[in-house]
């Protein structure tokens, strides 16, 4: 299906140096993304995967710097084109946000203005990004709509939100992002609410974009099928952490870290009879108290052992002539299947 | 899906159902047509006087009847009918203006903003809003007696505080919605954020709140006119003369009977029709 990422530039389109981003709740702090660092290439698909909670949906926005107004960005770069854009200033940013970056997310029935017509929304980011004016904006919208497979586009554009399907609103969706011809799109769980062959038809959607457009993606998910589907790269976070990071098809067919490896064993299969669906007992760790003095997953890890009370383990390759990048102590070997 | 659906064609469809609502908005039509367009076109003037026609009972010559100095009071009443209804409209156009982008600026904003800009809501609710309207007229009383616009400037200053609380209350809950993430994420400013995706969506409860507004001051006109502290010519202002003249030998009636229906008939449908717009706002805020 997808093939191995192929690097094309030498610098990468995005790159994240440890990242840490802090909530202020209730006077306590809870660090929910802790020195995070990635990158991202031109025509990459990079997934971000991890149960709720576990930051990913929070380092999405803290790219974006649209943090819930208790959030802060506490340390890092978000080096995006060479700049780094946790120190740009707001009106800099917004050029950024629509323009350079666009997000979608997760429910395509809440991200739609109901008092709108669609296409007043979707011409935003051209008359704002692109210096267009609003009709001119709104055919461009048609356009696109027409593009990501909504029928009938220029109907649909003139009607209201609650007139279309979910599967046509996340196209809709889609279309808004891309009006502002941005490089990266940062999708946020983009498929969780639609049913199964809507969710394949959005990703195949995203997969042509992506060969089209040399748009990069991140995909920001929970569900390792669609990580299977359409991802270059994964990081999986935990706990606000990235504890394991490599190749899509590495990762999920030869896990090094055993909390990827209890989500894989957690997704339910055809090829095999079980009459349990596994899950990982235990809850992740509070992120209000910290620094960790052990590995964040040993207290849910069946493979935990003496070492891994010790100290939290730092993000190292997993072996000397590997590329792949592991937070844990055990040996590959151990872990894998 | 042939048949046109938005959120404001299917407003005004439940609204059209509904048809005390649509009485009402007839009536307030027609009293309004009748008030600005008859005096002008029958060259009626409230203000010719002739003492040989003093309180004449309504018949021929003066539909109406006239009042003390002979005044023709079809011409009073209806020119009086203009100022009640300009300052109704005029005060809740201002309240409207202020009370909505107060609330949204202090709704949109939060945190330490919304508390001090709310607190200072509270603290004008909180003094007696006659002891502010009388202050106002005082202060104005010498520049312009009579003039309409202390008045409307008292009242005004009065209403912007509940459409202020409401509109704020919505905006509250809105900012949080994901579409204003999304436009924030396609670059829009708070300006834009405010204007173009907030505030249609509060548009339906601010028509609703509006129109309810308007009956509410005129009759704080009316009653202000009542205790003397009014404009020259309104209905409420009628009333009290009206009143005022009531003894034990002879009532006078009719200086009573036609403002007060003028001014039950406009308030009530006034009313009706604020009643009907919400129901067809929010469908689901009916009993």
């Amino acid at each position: 299906m997808t093939g191995e990422a192929p690097e094309r530039d030498a610098t990468p389109l995005l790159s994240v140096e440890d990242l840490s981003t802090e909530y202020a709740i209730d006077g306590r702090v809870v660090r929910a993304v802790t020195h995070v660092s990635f990158s991202i290439g031109r025509g990459q698909v990079v997934g971000l995967v991890g149960e709720s909670g576990s930051g990913k949906s929070a380092t999405g926005l803290s790219i974006l710097r649209l943090l819930p107004r208790e959030g802060r960005i506490a340390g890092g770069r978000v080096l995006f084109e060479g700049t780094d854009l946790a120190k740009l200033p707001e009106a800099d940013m917004r050029r950024v946000r629509g323009g350079r970056i666009a997000m979608i997310f997760q429910d395509p029935m809440t991200s739609l203005n109901p008092y709108l017509r669609v296409e007043e929304q979707l011409a935003e980011a051209g008359v704002l990004h692109l210096g267009l004016s609003h009709r001119k904006a709104v055919a461009e919208a048609v356009a696109l709509l027409e593009r990501v497979g909504v029928p009938d586009a220029s109907k649909r554009a003139h009607g209201y939100p609650h007139e279309m399907s979910g599967g046509m609103r996340q196209r809709a969706m889609i279309a808004m992002a891309l009006l502002g011809k941005p490089s990266l799109l940062i999708a946020d769980e983009p498929t969780t609410a639609l049913d199964v062959t809507i969710q394949a038809q959005i990703l195949d959607l995203l997969r042509e974009l992506v060969r089209e457009r040399g748009l990069s993606v991140i995909l920001v998910t929970h569900d390792l099928g669609v990580v299977a589907e359409i991802a270059d790269r994964i990081l999986v976070m935990y706990a606000g952490r990235i504890v394991e990071t490599g190749s899509a098809r590495e990762v999920l067919t030869r896990p090094f870290h055993p909390y990827t490896l209890s989500l894989l064993r957690s997704v339910p299969r055809l090829d095999r009879r079980a009459s349990r669906l596994e899950s990982i007992a235990g809850m992740p760790p509070r992120l209000d108290r910290g620094p960790f003095t052990e590995c964040t997953f040993a207290p849910r890890c069946p493979l935990v052992r003496e070492g891994c009370r010790a100290r939290e383990p730092d993000l190292a390759p997993a072996g000397p002539d590997d590329r792949r990048l592991r937070r844990c102590i055990l040996a590959p070997d151990e872990v894998a299947r | 899906m042939t048949e046109k659906s938005g959120p404001w064609t299917d407003a005004y469809r439940r609204l059209v159902k509904n048809r005390l609502a649509v009485a009402g908005a007839g009536v307030v039509a027609v009293v309004t047509g009748l008030c600005f367009l008859l005096p002008p076109l029958l060259g009626l003037d409230p203000a010719t006087t002739n003492p040989s026609i003093a309180h004449q009972p309504p018949g021929a010559g003066h539909l109406l009847g006239t009042d003390g100095l002979g005044r023709d009071y079809l011409a009073r009443v209806l020119v009086g009918g203009q100022t009640s209804l300009l300052i109704g409209f005029a005060a809740t156009v201002a309240s409207v203006v202020v009370g909505v982008l107060y609330g949204a600026v202090s709704g949109y904003y939060g945190g330490r903003i919304d508390e001090v800009m709310m607190r200072f809501v509270d603290f004008l609710y909180g003094v007696p809003y006659m002891f502010l309207v009388i202050l106002i007229m005082l202060l104005f009383s010498e520049t312009a007696r009579g003039n309409p616009l202390p008045v409307f400037v008292a009242l005004g200053l009065v209403e912007w505080l509940t459409m202020a609380r409401v509109v704020r209350g919505q905006v509250l809950t809105l900012r949080e919605r994901e579409f204003v993430l999304a436009a924030r994420l396609l670059g829009a400013g708070d300006f834009r954020v405010i204007f173009r995706h907030i505030l249609p969506n509060v548009a339906g409860i601010v028509t609703v709140y509006g129109t309810l507004t308007v009956p509410a001051v005129i009759i704080l006109e009316s009653f202000l006119s009542f205790l003397g502290l009014g404009v020259k010519l309104s209905w409420g202002q009628l009333v009290a003369e009206a009143v005022g003249v009531v003894n034990p030998i002879r009532s006078y009636w009719w200086l009573l009977l036609w403002p007060s229906i003028l001014l039950a008939t406009t308030l009530l449908s006034l009313n009706f029709l604020g009643d009907g717009l919400r129901d067809a706002v929010d469908p689901k805020a009916r009993r």
